[in-house]
């Protein structure tokens, strides 16, 4: 039922198209063995309805550009947006788009991306654009591109399912996957420290104020500053001593077998899920891999580099030596050979 | 089911319309469509209303049931009229009701598009009408219109489940409640693009068998036609002269060099004048033997080369005759036997079922084929052309003194002469119901029509010892330069005389007054209409009804031909076509002299041409036009509440603000002012907040300004009741 060329375009007969094409089998029988030409009109009629619904599909989804782009956060095995532009170049408006993208098109293959939501739309004039977001989920972690997107329609007849591969490469950075287990890991943080230190930072005593940069948190905007100022103010707070945690993660597992890739690729999760439950929190989080050490640091930015480190890590080398703590550190060790354990360091 | 309304009701129209043509064809009864109309009628209804109760399982069962009994007995009844097909569609009609009643499930809509496809099929199949194809065509533009609809429907049903939590849901919201994609520009361009190829499609699908027509369609249903059957009597002129129904259509090869006015088809002969009657003697025929050459079967009547062919068409008549062109010398016709009578009209063995073609291949001037059976007997028979029955002392007496002496030809021209200018032509028999009406004719009233004149002729030639017979028939006929034929109708129908002469033979004499013989009536607009109504009829039963093999390998010669031309045209190389002769393409009859082609003539041969182009042209034009249309948006919305204000009689100048246009509305039609409010909101929104209005604002800016719009007109209508009513006054 699929037939796939040389080009993009790919056509499937519809279960409609299927007994539409049975009734005019039944109609060339009828016609051919009565010689009655009025059932020779009719098959005429079905045979240019068919030819036009082809050629009005295989139009309808050409001359189409698209552009892709993730859009926010994207976390492996949880609906994403990507959003998509879609432009009509073609002279004649287009109608019954659906936008989705296709596992084969997300490279590197062999991640287990699911088919996306589809995205419908109905009606597209000419030189008109529409820019809306697909859901995608990605069940991964790590650099994908989106080689391509699928444009499909059953229009006009619902014949075919007419559909075209429009390039778009974009690249999307896959978040590891967030798990929904809570952490009592801050509570017992908590009980530590906690006092301030006369840096800027996420503790609850104020700081200063400043004007608003791009990345800081949106929260601590000073409206009433604001208001006055005409400027975005920002409210800094001090950052409070043992207000902070070091993630340690031991990526030194050496060649793993698929469950053992399955576990590794847990061990990254949990610390992920850590990593942004502490940030929200208000902590300091450092990250520490065998490649080397994120700095303690709170705010968007540290959980993008923290996101970042842990979608790309690889497993490293095995060895035995275990990845040295500093001194007076609150810290959270993440290894396969153990349970995740929680610590402060002398 | 989802979006059940809008299925429902696109179902039940689709329905409505498939049986439409079955009555007309009477494979179906009025009845049977009235009690199914009314029923989806009422369906309909009751989906506008919003009510969507459904038949319950049992009740289709029980229904099911019932019906039973009634599809066993319409069943035998359809067999024993050989109509089975209508019990089926009976049955057919009784599916769709229940399955409309009871929409549940998707797959059910299928359901009853199968159902109404073949009452569709049945009808297309059993219809020979020209209107047919408008049939068809309304029934393709609502199909496609349905599938389209339905494919929509499908994509919005597959929305995905997440698409709520995920902000999609707004978006699919607004698609769902929004009936703004505009599909009229494919539902035009896609049907008018199916008629395309259809057409080209039709012309070259294989046809294996000779075409089939079912039914007794009104436009080529048989035409009764009096004057060619076994007797007639005097009341034929009477009865045909005021019908328009086309009975003959002839392709002359020399065409142009002919005059309508003149031309004269033999239908049938009569030699027994029994009872005010006129009997034919068909027992005396004798049955022509064919000739084959490469244009089939060739009946000769005369050994004569021809010099002309005239190409006929002959419409299903209640007649076996077989009208040729007194002219004619032999006929070509696709028939195993033919008859000649004593008189030299041919009949066929039966009477055709529907329309036959023939070719007549013509001399020069007319022919006679008649026999004389005393001249080959040696004794005058009653049944001959000289069969005194009828004859009266009277007539005997003014045959005698009118004729005179002298030759027999003079002695004939001074009776034709007598009738011509003695005696008036009339078709008013008001008040005439004497015994003898031929003589009521010649000495009472001296007045009558064509039948009267040559009745009475043939009687009183025949007083006086000359063979002569009533011959029926066609007189003139009528050009149709659109198609470049010429038509005969019913009211062309003729009588004349064929008298015998030693000297001269068998000749053709008439004795009707001019006034009172068929004329071709002066081209205008009426006449102009009927042709082209004529035209498309005629092409409708000869390139749609009997479109058959031989018409195709016509239509690849042609096009084969045509190619040769532009081929030659464009490479300036003659192709092997070219040294076929005209002469040789017709079978040995001199090619007519096409040189002599008048000029309107010419200029009319162009009309469905020049029809074609214009009406491309139209619709090219509207395509533009409707392109470059403005699109609809609030603004355009705005612009038709000022001006239906203004239509209303309210003052809306230019300087009027948005908001003082509302409140306007809102003053003079109070039930108006909500919507016009929305109304103008979104306008404010679109032109000055300068949003982008989505598919659900632009649904509700046709919504707003349709209840504006009622609520205006009842408002009037209230308005001017109350202005009627008397006041009331109070008493004491």
């Amino acid at each position: 039922m699929s037939r796939r060329g040389k080009s993009d375009g790919f056509l499937r007969l519809t279960k409609v198209g299927l007994w539409f094409l049975i009734f005019l089998a039944v109609v060339v029988v009828a016609a051919t063995n009565t010689g009655n030409n009025g059932l020779f009109l009719v098959l005429a009629v079905m045979v240019g309805a068919l030819a036009i619904s082809h050629l009005l599909a295989a139009g309808n989804v050409r001359g189409l550009a698209l552009a892709a782009a993730a859009s926010g956060e994207v976390f492996a095995n949880r609906p994403a947006g990507l959003a998509v532009e879609v432009t009509n170049r073609g002279w004649l408006p287009r109608w019954l788009l659906v936008l989705t993208v296709d596992p084969q098109d997300i490279e590197p293959a062999g991640g287990g991306q699911r088919r996306s939501s589809p995205f419908l739309v109905p009606y597209l004039d000419r030189r008109e654009a529409v820019r809306e977001n697909v859901e995608l989920t990605l069940l991964r972690r790590g650099r994908r591109h989106i080689r391509r997107l699928h444009v499909t329609s059953l229009f006009p007849l619902g014949f075919f399912r007419r559909g075209r591969r429009y390039p778009v490469d974009a690249e999307v950075l896959v978040y590891p996957q967030i798990l929904e287990e809570s952490s009592d890991a801050p509570e017992q943080l908590a009980q530590a420290g906690q006092q301030p230190t006369r840096r800027a930072g996420w503790g609850h005593e104020l700081f200063g104020l400043r004007t608003y940069r791009h990345g800081d948190d949106p929260r601590s905007i000073h409206w009433k500053q604001s208001a006055r100022t005409g400027a975005l103010i920002f409210k800094e707070r001090e950052t409070e001593e043992n207000r902070n945690l070091l993630i340690v993660l031991d990526n030194a597992v050496g060649d793993l077998d698929e469950e053992g890739a399955g576990l590794f690729e847990r061990l990254v999760s949990q610390a992920a899920t850590a990593a942004l439950d502490y940030l929200e929190r208000g902590y300091e989080v450092a990250l520490q891999t065998r490649e080397g050490i994120l700095a303690h640091a709170a705010g968007p930015r540290q959980r993008h580099a923290i996101l970042e480190t842990l979608a790309l890590i690889e497993p490293h080398e095995k060895t035995a030596v275990p990845i040295p703590v500093p001194g007076g550190v609150a810290h959270l060790r993440l290894a396969m050979e153990s349970e995740p354990a929680l610590g402060m360091t002398a | 089911m989802k979006y059940g309304r809008e299925k429902r009701q696109m179902l039940a129209w689709l329905a409505l319309l498939a049986p439409l043509p079955l009555p007309f064809s009477k494979t179906l009864e009025w009845p049977v469509l009235f009690v199914y109309a009314l029923l989806l009628v009422y369906f309909l209804q009751r989906v506008e209303r919003g009510q969507t109760m459904v038949l319950p399982n049992w009740g289709l069962n029980l229904l099911g049931l019932i019906y039973l009994p009634f599809l066993y007995v319409d069943l035998l009844a359809s067999l024993n009229r050989s109509r089975a097909v209508t019990a089926l569609l009976h049955l057919i009609m009784f599916l769709i009701v229940v399955k409309l009643y009871s929409l549940r499930r998707e797959k059910d809509k299928w359901h009853l598009l199968v159902a109404s496809f073949f009452l569709f099929l049945g009808g297309m199949a059993t219809s020979t009408h020209l209107t047919v194809g408008f049939y068809l065509i309304a029934f393709m533009v609502l199909s496609f219109l349905v599938l389209a609809r339905f494919a929509y429907l499908h994509m919005l049903a597959a929305r995905p489940r997440r698409a709520a939590r995920e902000g999609q849901a707004a978006q699919w919201e607004g698609l769902e409640s929004s009936r703004a994609v505009p599909y009229r520009l494919p539902l035009v361009a896609g049907s008018c693009l199916i008629v395309a190829i259809a057409i080209p499609t039709f012309a070259t699908l294989p046809r294996l068998r000779e075409p089939l027509i079912l039914g007794p369609g009104t436009g080529s249903s048989l035409i009764r036609t009096t004057g060619f059957s076994d007797s007639v009597d005097l009341s034929l002129t009477t009865a045909i002269r005021s019908n328009r129904e086309v009975v003959l259509r002839l392709k002359y090869s020399d065409a142009a060099r002919r005059s309508g006015d003149d031309l004269r088809f033999k239908g049938a002969t009569y030699d027994r004048y029994d009872a005010n009657r006129w009997h034919r003697m068909l027992q005396h025929s004798t049955m022509l033997s064919p000739e084959i050459d490469e244009k089939g079967r060739v009946y000769r009547l005369f050994s004569e080369t021809p010099v002309a062919t005239a190409e006929i068409f002959r419409a299903r008549m209640s007649s076996s005759s077989l009208m040729l062109p007194i002219e004619a010398v032999s006929v070509a016709i696709d028939n195993p036997s033919l008859s000649v009578d004593l008189g030299g009209a041919v009949y066929l063995p039966g009477m055709p079922l529907d329309t036959i073609r023939y070719e007549a291949r013509l001399a020069s001037g007319p022919r006679v084929r008649a026999r004389l059976a005393r001249l080959d007997s040696g004794e005058v028979s009653p049944l001959t052309a000289l069969d005194q029955s009828g004859v009266s002392d009277r007539m005997r007496q003014l045959a005698r003194e009118v004729m005179g002496q002298g030759s027999d030809e003079e002695r004939i021209a001074r009776l034709e002469r007598h009738l011509l200018t003695e005696f008036t032509y009339t078709l008013d028999f008001v008040g005439r119901d004497g015994e003898h009406p031929l003589e009521d004719f010649l000495f009472v009233h001296k007045s009558g029509h064509c039948e009267y004149f040559a009745s009475s002729m043939v009687l009183m030639l025949r007083a006086e010892s000359i063979p002569a017979r009533l011959v029926t028939g066609f007189m003139g006929a009528e050009y149709n330069p659109l198609e470049g034929y010429f038509m005969v109708r019913q009211g062309n129908a003729h009588a004349w005389v064929e008298a015998f002469t030693p000297g001269r033979g068998w000749q053709i004499y008439d004795p009707t007054p001019p006034e009172g013989r068929p004329t071709v009536p002066e081209r205008d607009l009426t006449q102009l209409m009927s042709q082209l109504y004529d035209y498309l009829t005629f092409r409708w039963d000869r390139y749609v009804l009997t479109y058959g093999a031989a018409d195709q390998q016509d239509f690849f010669d042609k096009a084969r031909q045509r190619f040769s031309e532009i081929w030659q045209a464009l490479t300036g190389w003659a192709s092997p076509d070219e040294a076929e002769t005209p002469s040789a393409a017709q079978g040995g009859v001199e090619a007519a002299d096409d040189s002599v082609i008048r000029e309107p003539e010419l200029w009319l041969n162009r009309v469905p041409l020049a029809l074609a182009a214009s009406l491309f042209l139209a619709v090219l034009a509207g395509l533009v036009v409707w392109h470059r249309r403005r699109p609809f948006s609030a603004e355009v919305a705005y612009r038709q509440l000022r001006r239906r204000l203004a239509g209303a009689g309210l003052t809306v100048t230019d300087s009027l603000a948005p908001l003082q246009v509302q409140e306007l509305a809102a003053e003079r039609y109070p039930s108006a002012g909500p919507p016009a409010r929305k109304l103008v909101a979104l306008y404010l929104r679109e032109s000055f907040a300068e949003e982008t209005l989505d598919a659900g604002d632009y649904a509700g800016l046709k919504d707003h300004l349709r209840t504006l719009g009622e609520a205006m007109k009842r408002e009037d209508r209230a308005r001017k009741r109350g202005r009627r009513r008397p006041a009331i006054r109070k008493t004491g």
